[in-house]
């Protein structure tokens, strides 16, 4: 008995170790790929696709840098987008966008929790059925009323469209605060501390673990994001729109190979060297959302 | 579990300070008008500021987008004058149209559908077992859970980039050098090009679920696996029969909410060809997106009637897989 | 919040550092010309594309040396030109920017002309057209080397009027890499059977023997063969490039108006006149004709059923179906300039297998000359001067065709080129833009144009053979073309055509389609998913198109 079951779960585990390891082959290849190809030149990349050239040549990494840029015409002439101002875009872009969005969804679901009122109930059911409800290609509306009250093209604009409460974090934050006893706000109150103070020195603090780790998936989801601002905000490209383009453009000194897959490791390199230096805090707090949704 | 302990301590913990810090600072500042507004009142007003922003933001950005696009299903665009009219349900008769006379609105829905289902078939198990391998903490865990959420972390355009050219350039290479076939790119051919498309976002797909998964996993009670293995059950039983039903309702939510993928979801066609890819590998969701991003004011009209429809579709399907989940629930997956 | 403020910082900085370390490169701005203040300046717009700016930068040199002691403003004197190459300074982005943008001259494409007139951004140039060039020592004025249906469309009826000249004009078809077809033997034989350069030629498509065109297949049949011949000789038969299938489309193109032949091909843009080769197909691809066929607003939609429309289709099926294209040909992944660099690479590696054509325009040299020279860096004989590769001459569709419009091909313009004087300048400045627009259109001038680009201007000028010896083979076998072709140009003030400019011109000349209810734009991409179809079904598919756009013909 005891030798089956050891059989059983030793061929589970092996067969389960080997797809995993294919799998983390197929993710890494075109990775270590696209690294060595970045430092081939255009003869290297098209005498032999397959292994590295020697000596390795850095130019790409040049002429991306170089032509890493969106020329945007408008009224005022053609505007020039170098890579750090898409950066700061991008900046702009995610950070405002995620802290709008988390504060309201924490703000809306903290209103939502603590006070019974019958429209606190419609509120929750607005979100668990704006989350079960599926609407389908609501773009085109979605544009027209974007540019109808000027929040199109506009960072600031940006951040009120994404400051929205209609997300699965408004569940986790309501949960929270539901479980959070009474009596802390009530003691609070007594004590004579206004209902504003109570949610920003009291209640906020309390989630901020909750906050941050929303915040920080937000963020990522809108930095990498390139169609919303492709549609939404064309005066002001980010990065991923940047890269985007720059995957796309026919524009003759980059449209070689080698630069389009150095733009690529270019873009890469930060966030995966971020990535493996801070991944346990990240998924260590992805985790804990996890466990709470 | 580690961890939840170690948060909720934390948690308690602040709550602790906090009341001592409250009840220090704010015994001394006890505000002398306190009876010139009863606290309803002041509750009543304090809830109906802050709750104005979200609820003016959705009134706007949920309800009035969505009924302006259901608006502008009826309406036509006239190009010359620039200018919206009504036109019943011509949008809608064009529609079908297209689809009765169209292969691509066939393949197009073969397409979508068999992504939803190869997502569900083999996405969905994998991101089990994944999430069964790392909660177990089997040998590589660590190093599994970072490559798998990885692609998560990183933007598709720039991963589609790298993959791209890895399929279409360095494969056919490779055939050639080590197997002496000539092949084409695996995006070349419009016969592996869906296939390899689909095979590349199953593959960058796996974070969100595998995290999510785990932590439904974790959560199950120490004590009951224990008590099992006890009784001396394989892991593969004791994913069977402990682990999917323990986390069925977790599973559930994710199949119920992917059902409308069928309309949205754009495969990263976008990302992989912009605006021409070939009829051969469309799905709804890029189809929508593409038309939206590219073909001009004049075709909203059409583009929010397609987009009528898919809801109309989606919506009731989306329930209905619901219910039946709610039907076949953890008993059916006893035997 | 401290935590995701640091991590934010870190990704900036391990971002900046990354980048930073990559390349200090700066950016790759050719425009760094200082402003003089002490000489006039001309500020010129050029489109970044295909042609690039060096032929500008030599004009530019020419006329600051000749008018460099003259003054043209107080306190100034000589001559600054100014350029500003910009991907955007083309169509109606262009049209837009010119309300705020300083640039007072703009060579470029992809321009509506009436569209511009119509938005006030161009200036009167009547002048300068219709004046002799004396001060440059010519007789003739520009208007004089532009071809009658230019100044029909170019000068406004409303006001006999000029706001726009001709610029570059060049054509699609295939380039051909002449060495290889010399050392490989792939030429026609006069009796049959393949010769290199040497050897005793066929009469080719115009059936004369010693013209340009000896050699090459005089019909698709020949055509076909020789692609079957190549495939078997060990070398690639043709590329194009896989993510822009409309260079296929190109191929096609060329072909439809080289049967059509000038007067049929100009009714697609006047809409006016007889059609003669009007048909409709059946599955088999026998061709019904309809007989000739007066065109008119009310049947406009017909001319998509024009009989060359069909044979350039079946050529492309038939290059589909043969198997002859390199398998990098449908990939998403090669650009045009990366199909260039293959093709100029495949023959001069070890382990390659060697390409012989490509579907391309002419414009492709300039585009590919990146390429060229990082090729000439280890071996002279490959620079773009040395590489001998061609434009071909294009097949017949019938061997009834041979030799048909006594001889000359038929091609069409691309791309709807002109330059203009943006009408925001200033009047103290006119004079001296205008200037520089004579200037540029002088036959010197020209010629220069012509050596530097490789790509003729659209008029009538001249090139001697000492002229043609500085330019490379390949822009030597372009203007073999020009002068073996009658062009059609594509404007025209038929109302039908302006208001349908967008619709004709926009996908790549004339391929659009709908077969069933669903639009195509590429055939080499139709025919490669849907091969058992015929050519009848693109056929009638761009007939739908045109029915759809212009109205069921009555």
């Amino acid at each position: 008995m005891k030798r089956k079951i050891w059989k059983v779960n030793n061929i589970v585990f092996v067969l389960l170790f080997a797809v995993l390891l294919v799998y983390v082959l197929l993710i890494l290849l075109p990775l270590v790929w696209g690294l060595y190809t970045s430092l081939k030149t255009r003869e290297g990349f098209v005498r032999d696709v397959l292994w590295p050239a020697w000596p390795p040549t850095f130019n790409n990494y040049v002429s991306a840098f170089s032509n890493f840029q969106i020329k945007v015409a408008g009224l005022q002439g053609t505007k020039v987008f170098y890579i750090y101002d898409m950066f700061l875009n991008s900046l702009l872009y995610a950070l405002g966008g995620a802290v709008c969005s988390a504060i309201v969804t924490c703000v809306t679901a903290y209103l939502v929790a603590k006070f019974p009122y019958r429209f606190s109930k419609i509120v929750y059911g607005i979100v668990i059925v704006a989350l079960i409800l599926p609407i389908v290609g609501a773009l085109p509306s979605q544009l027209q009323l974007t540019r109808a009250i000027g929040v199109y093209d506009n960072m600031i604009g940006m951040w009120i469209m994404n400051a929205s409460f209609l997300n699965i974090y408004f569940l986790i934050f309501y949960a929270t605060f539901k479980t959070v006893a009474k009596d802390y706000a009530e003691a609070a109150s007594i004590d004579g501390a206004s209902n504003f103070t109570i949610l920003t020195r009291l209640m906020i603090p309390l989630v901020k673990n909750t906050l941050f780790m929303i915040i920080l998936l937000q963020f990522i989801g809108l930095w990498n994001d390139y169609q919303t601002p492709m549609m939404f905000l064309p005066s002001a490209p980010t990065v991923a729109y940047g890269m985007y383009q720059f995957s796309f453009s026919a524009l003759n000194s980059f449209n070689v190979e080698t630069i389009k897959i150095t733009g690529g490791i270019m873009m890469l390199m930060p966030v995966l060297i971020l990535f493996l230096v801070f991944h346990k805090k990240l998924i260590g707090n992805l985790t804990m959302g996890g466990i709470k949704g | 579990m580690m961890k939840k302990e170690k948060h909720t301590r934390m948690l308690s913990g602040a709550v602790y300070d906090l009341r001592v810090a409250l009840h220090g600072r704010f015994a001394g500042k006890r505000k002398p008008n306190r009876k010139f507004m009863s606290k309803k009142t002041k509750d009543m007003i304090f809830y109906t500021v802050l709750i104005a922003f979200p609820i003016a933001q959705f009134a706007y950005f949920y309800v009035a987008v969505n009924v302006n696009s259901v608006l502008l299903a009826f309406k036509s665009y006239d190009i010359l004058s620039g200018a919206y009219g009504f036109a019943g349900f011509s949008n809608f008769i064009n529609i079908f149209k297209e689809f009765s006379g169209s292969n691509l609105m066939a393949k197009t829905a073969v397409n979508s559908l068999v992504a939803y289902a190869v997502g569900l078939i083999a996405g969905v198990p994998l991101a089990l077992l994944f999430s069964f391998y790392i909660t177990k903490k089997f040998p590589g865990h660590g190093f599994f859970k970072v490559i798998l959420f990885l692609p998560s972390i990183i933007s598709a355009i720039v991963m589609v980039v790298l993959f791209k050219y890895f399929v279409d350039r360095l494969y056919p290479e490779f055939m050639l050098r080590v197997f002496h076939k000539t092949v084409p790119g695996l995006l070349t051919d419009s016969r592996s090009a869906f296939a390899t498309v689909l095979f590349y976002s199953i593959l960058v797909g796996f974070g969100t679920g595998v995290l999510v998964y785990s932590g439904a996993i974790a959560r199950i009670p120490a004590s009951l696996t224990e008590a099992a293995k006890l009784d001396g059950i394989t892991s593969l039983r004791e994913f069977w029969y402990i682990t999917l039903p323990l986390i069925f309702p977790t599973i559930s939510t994710f199949l119920i909410v992917g059902v409308a993928g069928i309309f949205t979801n754009q495969l990263n066609l976008f990302s992989f060809f912009s605006s021409s890819a070939e009829y051969e590998v469309y799905t709804f969701g890029y189809f929508l997106f593409a038309q939206t991003a590219y073909a001009g004011t004049a075709n909203y009209p059409r583009l929010a009637a397609y987009g009528l429809l898919f809801t109309l579709v989606a919506a009731p399907l989306t329930f209905g897989v619901k219910k039946l989940l709610e039907k076949l629930g953890p008993e059916a997956t006893e035997f | 919040m401290k935590k995701l403020a640091m991590i934010l910082a870190l990704m900036l900085l391990a971002a900046t550092a990354a980048l930073s370390l990559a390349g200090c490169g700066g950016h790759d701005d050719k425009n760094t010309d200082k402003v003089d203040s002490t000489r006039s300046q001309i500020y010129a717009g050029i489109m970044d594309g295909g042609w690039g700016d060096a032929f500008l930068v030599s004009a530019k040199g020419k006329f600051e040396e000749k008018y460099k002691d003259v003054s043209f403003e107080d306190g100034k004197t000589g001559v600054q030109v100014m350029i500003d190459k910009q991907r955007t300074y083309n169509g109606v982005i262009l049209r837009e920017s010119m309300k705020t943008t300083f640039n007072e001259i703009f060579f470029t494409e992809n321009i509506n002309y009436y569209d511009f007139i119509n938005a006030g951004v161009l200036a009167d140039i009547t002048d300068v057209v219709t004046a002799p060039l004396t001060e440059f020592g010519e007789t003739k004025s520009i208007e004089d080397k532009m071809y009658p249906e230019e100044k029909e469309f170019l000068k406004r009826k409303s006001d006999n009027k000029y706001y726009a000249v001709p610029f570059v004009e060049p054509y699609s078809g295939i380039i051909y890499d002449a060495d290889l077809f010399d050392s490989y033997g792939f030429y026609l034989g006069k009796g049959g059977g393949y010769v290199n350069a040497a050897g005793e030629k066929s009469a080719g498509p115009d059936g004369q023997t010693g013209t340009w065109d000896d050699g090459f297949p005089a019909t698709y049949d020949e055509f076909f063969d020789l692609v079957d011949y190549i495939d078997g000789s060990s070398v690639v038969p043709i590329i194009w490039s896989g993510q822009y299938p409309e260079y296929a489309s190109y191929v096609g193109t060329s072909l439809w108006t080289d049967y059509e032949g000038p007067a049929n091909t100009r009714l697609n843009f006047t809409f006016g006149g007889t059609a003669d080769n009007l048909v409709s197909a059946d599955a088999a691809g026998n061709l019904t004709p309809l007989g000739p066929t007066e065109i008119g607003e009310s049947n406009a939609a017909l001319l998509g059923k024009q009989a060359g429309r069909f044979y350039g289709l079946d050529f492309l099926r038939r290059l589909v179906l043969s198997g002859g294209y390199h398998n990098l040909s449908y990939s998403p992944t090669l650009s045009h300039t990366n199909t260039q660099q293959e093709f100029l690479y495949s023959a001069h590696m070890s382990g390659k297998k060697p390409i012989a054509m490509m579907c391309e325009c002419t414009w492709w040299e300039g585009e590919a000359t990146p390429v060229f020279e990082e090729m000439a860096v280890n071996d002279a004989s490959l620079g773009k001067k040395a590489r001998n590769l061609g434009f071909m001459p294009l097949p017949k569709a019938t061997t009834a065709q041979i030799g048909s419009n006594g001889g000359k091909q038929t091609l069409m313009q691309l791309n709807e080129n002109a330059i203009f004087v943006n009408s925001r300048t200033a009047p103290a400045k006119l004079p001296l833009v205008k200037k520089f627009l004579q200037f540029f259109l002088t036959d010197a001038m020209m010629v220069n144009f012509t050596q530097v680009t490789g790509n003729p201007l659209g008029y009538n000028y001249t090139l001697t053979e000492a002229d043609q010896a500085a330019m490379s083979p390949f822009g030597r076998s372009v203007w073999a073309t020009k002068m073996n072709s009658t062009i059609i140009y594509t404007g025209a003030d038929s109302a039908l055509y302006l208001n349908h400019q967008g619709d004709v011109l926009n996908t790549r000349l004339m391929w659009d389609a709908v077969i069933g209810s669903t639009s195509y734009r590429f055939p080499v991409t139709y025919y490669k998913n849907n091969s058992t179809q015929p050519t009848k079904a693109y056929f009638d598919g761009v007939g739908k198109y045109y029915a759809n756009i212009f109205g069921e013909p009555k």
